[in-house]
């Protein structure tokens, strides 16, 4: 902080604070005890300008922003639970079981490479059914949000099964590569799909 | 589009999720014949080639499953593995699950990668 700056902020934090008193009510008669307040804060005023300028944040955002550091990056991966998505055409309906994921992240992400693993529950314990993962080299795996969302399987008949999402990623964030473990779906949801 | 799953909740799907069910379920109604000769040469081969547009899709066995990539620079360099489905012990849903394979990594191709 510069002395220039404080000096520039100590002159608009007075007027402020004497505006506010003015406001008060106390202030509207010309009694002698209504002058001795004004000076006391006056001197509270300049005392706290003087002895303790980190107190106000002086700095006006200009004057920042060659200073401030890179933002903390603040990433996860989000994974929908599943869903069935059917087929709109004429003479196509055909359902599928859908998963979406996305790795979302509040600074520039690049070459992410999401994987997404799609599951179902069964007497002897999970069963894979399929993997889908970005391509890192296209422009669409580079932003603040990198989504799968084409993660479908056709349904074989309909019988009662219940699938979950598994998600994982690398990206190369604020220069390094980052890596996020696995991320599962909120819930294990049944659906009329066999597959 | 609002679908009834069965799970209690009704889904939502977005105007791009639902752009590539309706490819995927056309390609894989109108192009079965085909995906399924594909399936049959990727079983004896253990690997195929595949030109879509000016692109190379490539198919390979690993795992007991089976993987894609593709190549945007006729076959000279290719991405990860995109796609990875384990396939069944039985012959016949072997060919149905790499027939949706096919099927789901050119309506990919063509959406995702724009070829």
């Amino acid at each position: 902080m510069t002395s220039f700056v404080g000096r520039d902020t100590s002159a608009i934090c007075c007027p402020m604070w004497i505006t506010s008193f003015g406001k008060d009510r106390g202030l509207q008669s010309s009694s002698m005890a209504g002058h001795a307040k004004l000076l006391r804060y006056l001197h509270i005023c300049l005392v706290v300008i003087l002895e303790f300028p980190f107190l106000i944040d002086p700095t006006p955002v200009y004057a920042t922003m060659g200073e401030t550091k890179a933002p903390k990056a603040s990433c996860r991966i989000e994974v929908d639970n599943a869903h069935i998505s059917s087929s709109i055409l004429k003479h196509r309906k055909t359902r599928f079981v859908k998963i979406n994921a996305r790795s979302i992240c509040n600074v520039p992400q690049q070459r992410v490479l999401l994987t997404l693993e799609i599951y179902k529950t069964g007497i002897f314990g999970n069963h894979f059914v399929v993997q889908f993962q970005t391509n890192p080299i296209v422009a669409s795996s580079s932003g603040l949000k990198v989504e799968i969302a084409n993660a479908a399987v056709k349904c074989l008949n309909n019988k009662t099964t219940r699938y979950f999402g598994i998600a994982y990623s690398k990206a190369i964030i604020q220069g390094a590569w980052q890596y996020a473990g696995r991320t599962r779906s909120t819930h294990i949801v049944p659906l009329n799909c066999g597959t | 589009m609002e679908i009834y799953d069965g799970s209690g909740e009704p889904f939502v799907e977005t105007d791009a999720g639902q752009a590539f069910i309706d490819l995927f379920a056309r390609f894989h109604d109108e192009n079965k014949s085909r995906y399924e000769l594909q399936a049959k040469e990727l079983l004896r081969e253990g690997h195929l080639l595949v030109p879509i547009g000016n692109s190379i899709l490539k198919y390979w066995l690993e795992d007991e499953g089976a993987a894609y990539s593709i190549s945007h620079d006729q076959g000279l360099t290719f991405s990860n593995s995109l796609g990875l489905a384990p396939l069944h012990w039985r012959k016949g849903l072997r060919i149905r699950r790499l027939v949706e394979q096919f099927a789901h990594s050119e309506a990919r191709a063509r959406l995702e990668f724009l070829v």
